[in-house]
């Protein structure tokens, strides 16, 4: 390999790192967005995957390819819980009732200390998440949900997002797609949780609320949901932009949070106003 | 002592109730999720804050003026935020989003500014005497908070059923279109509207920061889901239910934190929540229609 | 003749507002059934609760002899139920021909990584093929990669009863079919409407327009105020006092039987 791109992996590896971590976030953000449903729940359930994947790791030493899985596994159990009841309601109850579920867990992580180390957190997390790795997942959840885009499947996912209640007199069985996607997305995002952790060493209880919420939000807004890169381009954008202007560093939830306002204000598709064709 | 716990949880639950009665208004009448309503409880918290320790109000004009700021914040976010959205019907998960986009700015920009650390009242600000009755303690703030609590709702009430403007409140609630047709300035009743709210989340604000004078600008963001968890229960959009919702939500909480542990008290709010949603997703008292698709 | 759809003292109140009250008819297998009333007589609410996008207070709707009050609206679709809206409710982002597409949701089987096999989409070819027939029967064949937010307003109606039609429904609810459109088009929908039936659809519809409907239906009922107040053929209905009084009030009804009967 050139010198030089030894070098740039070395100077920008966490940065690279994040970048496909928070491609993952995207897309599990737009998995529900897709269906015409919004989660404030993603970082919450990212929480849970690092969690779960760390302790497995360090408690139990799991191997990685059993890790993994399972902490897909136990947020997907939780949108389960929520999304049970919620998705059969009008879009607001779930957004509702995700917003709480992140500042529970953190109360429960800070409190379970002897499991989950209180408010230290978790470290000395084995470094098990390649960057190779991270690319793969995300390039193979890139091409599932072009596939399931292109297919009758995303066509009733477009109809439920323009219109809930055609797309229900259509044959559509509305709350199982939104169900369904509900907790693929939360399996992402614990995936994405878990190889954060792996990644990083350390984990905390402070890093999956409120504004890691918002965050992933600024990622599919920004990129729009017409396809599933677009949102992908958006972290990819989102994340690099506070390495290139270091100074507003300090700002960066606040532009993340204007972000989310432009986009929904004046560019309600996106900055990249796409839209998956189905050859037809 | 089982009553001095159901003397505090009265206490708490009826800031709940004065918070959460302003977001189901919110709702109620302009159908939105408004996320920066915590904003507004944050905003009274400060404005009280700064009045007394740099201006030096007494207690009284610290709440009202509290209040009046936070309504004075509300009607400007309104009406940048979702004036656009709602000439254009835009729905209720877009205003949701965008509120939430805005909140972040909003408390990361006064963190900013302010810092995240915990400020107080001026010492001897709040009376800090109380009645006791045997080994019942009650404080003048404790008291203070209710009184303001059952005035507020109490005027509200007024509004709503005996006034004009609360009539034309009424009719904007069921139905836009037919109001605007009936000659009602819609525009002019939303400003109102948010202003009553912000008003109410506002003096929720000071009143939790003199109940416990702790004060900082984030204190909105927890606020939040307990609001949340008190109109689901309540019924979304239905004051009376939101009433008795942060009262009961208030007297758990205590009760949690004496008989179980401190720390199970934060998630009593989430359990109500998600319980509610599975056995009476229209709330307690709801009645309304859930729509299936 | 066979009934395909029973309505039984359906009822549905609002806080207490009764919106239908006790209704009952039935909705023999082949014909066009027509159902009419005033402003606010209740049809759009009888109408959602037999699609399934209201639950009834009390009362039940049968198809095929199976009760269906409990079902809600993706499973009638699949028991052969198709409805269109009074207004207009099109995927609008969507192409023309994607719109019928997706009505066609429940015949369609295909996992989803078969896309990524190239030259796998037999389905898929099939159901174009037959969506396109679809847009040819309801005059959209040009206009199949058009967005249809951009279609006119005649040819919007036109697209919902060809997405309507591609669930194969062997009942078809037309909620107001002819609103909003000309003479010139309310007459191509007839004969469109007329085709459909001869290949073996049951029509139920809702409709303001009386000639449209006294040249249509096989069948009419009447409702005002939430209750069936008449029920029989065409001409039945014409000369039915109740349904005269109903339009147009109880003094214009006395002095028209009068001269008709003198």
């Amino acid at each position: 390999m050139a010198e030089w791109l030894d070098d740039f992996f070395f100077t920008y590896e966490t940065l690279i790192h994040g970048i496909g971590v928070h491609g993952l976030l995207a897309l599990s953000m737009y998995c529900v967005m897709a269906v015409g449903q919004l989660s404030l729940g993603q970082a919450a359930f990212m929480g849970l995957g690092a969690y779960t994947g760390a302790l497995l790791t360090l408690k139990l030493g799991l191997p990685f390819y059993v890790v993994l899985p399972a902490s897909a596994f136990v947020p997907a159990l939780i949108a389960l819980l929520i999304g049970g009841p919620t998705l059969r309601l009008s879009g607001v109850y779930l957004a509702i009732s995700t917003v709480g579920l992140g500042e529970v867990l953190r109360v429960i992580y800070i409190n379970f200390e002897s499991l989950t180390g209180g408010a230290l957190g978790l470290s000395g997390i084995p470094m098990k998440a390649s960057v190779s790795l991270i690319y793969a997942l995300l390039l193979i959840a890139l091409i599932m949900f072009w596939a399931v885009g292109r297919s009758r499947i995303g066509r009733a996912m477009e109809a439920m997002r323009e219109d809930e209640v055609a797309a229900g007199v259509m044959g559509i069985n509305v709350p199982v797609y939104k169900l369904g996607a509900l907790i693929v997305s939360a399996m992402l995002a614990g995936i994405a949780g878990c190889l954060a952790a792996h990644s990083s060493s350390f984990i905390g209880p402070n890093e999956y609320g409120f504004e890691t919420a918002v965050t992933i939000l600024s990622f599919a807004l920004l990129g729009g949901i017409g396809t599933p890169l677009a949102p992908v381009l958006g972290a990819l954008v989102l994340t690099a932009l506070p390495e290139v202007l270091r100074p507003l560093a300090d700002f960066r939830l606040v532009i993340n949070g204007m972000i989310i306002v432009v986009a929904i204000l004046f560019l309600p598709r996106g900055v990249l106003p796409l839209r998956l064709r189905r050859s037809a | 002592m089982l009553a001095q716990q159901l003397v505090n949880g009265l206490v708490l639950g009826a800031t709940y109730a004065l918070f959460a009665l302003g977001l189901t208004l919110m709702f109620g009448v302009l159908r939105v999720i408004n996320l920066t309503y915590g904003f507004y409880f944050s905003v009274g918290a400060l404005v009280a804050l700064w009045l007394a320790r740099s201006v030096g109000l007494p207690i009284w004009a610290v709440v009202l003026l509290g209040g009046v700021a936070a309504g004075l914040v509300a009607v400007v976010v309104d009406g940048v935020l979702l004036t656009r959205l709602r000439r254009t019907k835009a729905g209720e998960l877009p205003s949701l989003m965008v509120t939430l986009g805005a909140v972040l700015a909003l408390y990361s920009l006064s963190a900013i500014w302010l810092g995240t650390e915990i400020q107080r009242f001026p010492f001897d600000f709040v009376d800090s005497s109380a009645f006791e009755i045997g080994d019942l303690r009650i404080s003048l703030v404790q008291i203070l908070i209710v009184c303001v609590t059952f005035a507020l709702v109490g005027l509200l009430f007024v509004l709503l059923h005996y006034t004009r403007v609360g009539l034309m409140i009424r009719a904007l609630a069921e139905n836009e279109d037919t109001a605007r047709l009936m000659g009602i300035n819609v525009d002019a009743i939303v400003i109102v509207v948010s202003f009553v709210s912000g008003l109410l989340g506002g003096v929720g604000g000071v009143l939790i920061g003199l109940n416990f004078n702790a004060i900082q600008p984030f204190m909105g963001e927890t606020m939040m889901l307990r609001g949340f968890a008190v109109i689901i229960i309540g019924g979304l959009g239905d004051i009376r239910g939101a009433l008795i919702a942060g009262v009961l939500l208030g007297m758990f909480e205590v009760l949690t934190a004496s008989y179980i542990s401190s720390s199970a008290k934060e998630a009593v709010a989430f359990g109500a929540l998600v319980l509610t949603l599975w056995f009476r997703p229209t709330g307690l008292f709801g009645r309304k229609e859930v729509k299936r698709a | 003749m066979t009934t395909l759809l029973t309505v039984d003292s359906l009822s549905k109140s609002f806080r207490g507002v009764h919106a239908i009250r006790d209704a009952s008819f039935d909705v023999t297998a082949g014909k066009v059934h027509g159902i009419i009333g005033p402003n606010g007589a209740g049809k759009t609410t009888l109408f959602n609760l037999i699609s399934g996008l209201l639950e009834p207070t009390s009362g039940t709707v049968s198809l095929n002899g199976k009760d269906i009050s409990a079902l809600p609206p993706y499973a009638r679709t699949q028991l052969g139920m198709a409805r269109t809206f009074q207004n207009i409710r099109l995927f609008s982002e969507m192409t023309v021909i994607e719109n019928v597409l997706t009505g066609m949701h429940i015949q369609l089987h295909t996992p989803f990584w078969r896309t990524l096999v190239p030259f796998a989409g037999a389905e898929e070819k099939q159901a174009k093929a037959k969506a396109a027939e679809l847009l040819e029967l309801v005059g959209l064949a040009d206009k199949a990669l058009t967005r249809s937010a951009s279609l006119a307003y005649g040819e919007q109606r036109r697209l919902e009863i060809a997405r309507a039609l591609a669930s194969d429904p062997k009942i078809l609810l037309l909620d107001e079919p002819a609103a909003g459109m000309n003479p010139l088009e309310t007459q191509d929908l007839a004969v469109l409407l007329k085709k459909l039936n001869e290949r073996g659809i049951t029509l139920l519809l809702v409709e303001h327009d009386m000639r449209f409907v006294m040249d249509l239906c096989d069948q009419i009922t009447v409702l005002n105020f939430g209750k069936v107040i008449a029920e029989g053929e065409p001409a039945e209905i014409r000369s039915n006092s109740a349904v005269i009084e109903a339009y147009l009030g109880p003094k214009v009804a006395e002095r028209l039987l009068k001269e008709a009967s003198a």
